[in-house]
């Protein structure tokens, strides 16, 4: 398994608060990984630790292979680009100057491609206009652009979906979707909005006080609690026995409800509940939310 | 290390304070030859008056003498640069601060002694460009109107050297301010309040330096008519204190722009090599600082 970032025992202080204690995470090569956690939670701090921004006080970081401490560690950071918490463009020049600016910085040999990042990211008939005029969804798709602009191998997004309107973060998690898909970028993004993270990540980590406390894929949470079918019968005994021949996964919820995990032939089900003279009443699909998941892993009933 | 050059000549072409500064230097040239035009003028006037009518005008022949010399135009803007160099270096810095781009060049690889000397060099540049500006300005008036540059003093060119060391040492000071104290507004008030500080102290020195070792008290009536009582003045400061004096005002910047902006640095052999150590231990300083330092 190929890693693009790994963190050690990672801690971070500030004064007496500690930002960091101890955190140990991993994300793959090639996955979204949607980090989570509540404000104050350490996940800018562990972004801005691996950006370079702040030395760790205890532990240690490896992008693609290589440990923080080495000197090779500057080089390694070129394959990253990052949007912490707000983007990082010059308001007074259009959104090719900040492209061509970034290049300049990046030592890149020539402009070219600057149109096609304007054209992914949709800000290519901005023209002269100034960023410090655009609206926050084309700062912050101006913010992902200028990540964008050294082809990265890793992307970093701190809540790059903040302010933005419901049409402006459906664009931005298609085009994060796409980046992944075509280019096989690796991206860590973190959120508040687990709704809009779940529709994303292929992997997730929860970080509370600091701490990572469980990374799990999608696949395994879609399993463990993730989507089920709950039906309900006049005859729970008759639909326990259907569904034990059939050897399908299920849980009793009532007297007459059932949630099931497993997929199932709908048609061959409720025939044999009618060859049992049982009716099925309600069939819905249904989702453990993340959210739930979340609130759950911090200890049940807060609410954020 | 080049990159960050061209990123940074591609800003300072857009920046509106360095511009801004740029020509308030050229007007400031204009306006003081201008002014010594007029001056002069007036003078010339009062000689041509006093000898039709056979005055003594030797006091107005040296009046205009001391005041058609370049020195004190030319090095004028030595008194001036701090504070220029401080506001621009407030802003452009901080700039990066206050959107943010600084992080830009860290995730792109670029090592903070790089960043910082990086800044360092567009202060020097930009003071250095409104200096130039405003010398070559001066000469070039200077030979449509008097013919040429004339000084008084016998080392011009070491003023000049001075003139442009001191500027490299204000430099090293802002940028050191700017890089550690993140945003503008902060930048700027912070760089404005040390420059006011140490002029204060420099232009405090400077005046105790230049008290005089006797003072009039009195006057006697005699035959050959009335002489003054010249005593020892109680306020002129001699020995080691007048050593420590003259050292602090010569190593600051502050101290060494008063002098040169007046024309008339007592030990202008040593104001560069002094020049040269403050920025280098403010740099260094300045540099280790920055390396530690926690990034938002």
């Amino acid at each position: 398994m190929e890693y693009m970032l790994t963190t050690e025992n990672l801690s971070k202080r500030y004064g007496r608060f500690r930002a960091l204690d101890g955190c140990t995470m991993r994300v793959e090569k090639g996955a979204i990984y949607g980090f989570v956690g509540k404000n104050g939670a350490g996940k800018t701090s562990l972004i801005r630790l691996i950006c370079g921004l702040q030395e760790p006080d205890h532990g240690t970081y490896t992008l693609c292979g290589i440990k923080n401490t080495d000197r090779e560690i500057h080089k390694v950071r070129r394959r990253m680009g990052v949007m912490v918490e707000a983007p990082s463009i010059w308001p007074d020049m259009t959104a090719e100057e900040n492209l061509r600016q970034q290049y300049r910085i990046l030592g890149l040999p020539s402009m070219e491609g600057v149109r096609e990042l304007l054209e992914m990211v949709d800000l290519r008939d901005t023209g002269r206009k100034k960023a410090g005029h655009f609206s926050l969804g084309m700062r912050q798709r101006l913010g992902i652009a200028v990540a964008l602009a050294g082809s990265p191998d890793f992307l970093v997004l701190d809540e790059p979906v903040n302010g933005l309107d419901p049409e402006g973060i459906i664009e931005i998690r298609e085009l994060l979707l796409k980046l992944n898909r075509q280019r096989q970028i690796t991206i860590l993004i973190s959120s508040h909005i687990l709704d809009e993270l779940s529709r994303l990540a292929t992997h997730y980590g929860f970080i509370d006080r600091g701490r990572i406390l469980r990374e799990i894929s999608a696949a395994e949470w879609e399993r463990s609690c993730g989507r089920h079918t709950r039906i309900t019968v006049s005859d729970m005994t008759a639909l326990s026995r259907v569904l034990e021949e059939r050897q399908i996964r299920y849980t009793v919820c009532s007297d007459h409800a059932a949630d099931i995990y497993d997929r199932l032939n709908v048609t061959d089900l409720v025939t044999a509940l009618a060859c049992e003279n049982c009716r099925v009443e309600t069939i819905e699909e249904r989702e453990d939310s993340l959210e739930s998941y979340y609130v759950n892993l911090l200890g049940g009933g807060r609410h954020e | 290390m080049s990159n960050l050059f061209l990123a940074g000549m591609a800003r300072l072409k857009k920046d509106k304070i360095f511009w801004c500064l740029l020509a308030v230097m050229t007007a400031s040239a204009l306006f003081l030859v201008i002014s010594r035009q007029d001056s002069l003028g007036r003078t010339e006037r009062i000689i041509e008056e006093g000898i039709r009518t056979g005055a003594d005008v030797s006091f107005y022949t040296q009046i205009w003498e001391e005041s058609s010399a370049s020195d004190g135009l030319f090095f004028m803007w030595a008194s001036v640069i701090g504070q220029a160099v401080a506001v621009f270096g407030a802003f452009y810095i901080g700039a990066d601060y206050s959107y943010g781009t600084i992080r830009n060049k860290i995730i792109a690889g670029h090592r903070r002694n790089r960043i910082y000397f990086s800044g360092f060099v567009f202060c020097c540049m930009a003071g250095l460009t409104m200096g130039t500006i405003y010398m070559a300005l001066v000469t070039v008036l200077e030979i449509f109107l008097m013919g040429g540059l004339q000084f008084h003093t016998a080392v011009p060119l070491l003023l000049l050297w001075d003139c442009l060391m001191m500027t490299v040492a204000f430099a090293a000071v802002t940028n050191m301010i700017s890089m550690l104290i993140p945003g503008r507004s902060y930048g700027l008030i912070v760089n404005l309040a040390v420059l006011a500080l140490l002029m204060f102290v420099a232009g405090v020195m400077i005046e105790s330096l230049n008290a005089p070792e006797y003072i009039k008290t009195g006057l006697i009536s005699s035959e050959e008519g009335t002489i003054p009582i010249m005593e020892r003045n109680p306020g002129y400061i001699t020995g080691i204190l007048r050593t420590v004096f003259r050292t602090v005002v010569d190593i600051l910047p502050c101290g060494q722009a008063i002098q040169l902006g007046s024309g008339g640095p007592e030990n202008p052999d040593r104001l560069w090599i002094y020049s040269a150590a403050v920025t280098m231990v403010v740099h260094g300083a300045g540099c280790a600082a920055f390396r530690r330092k926690n990034l938002k």
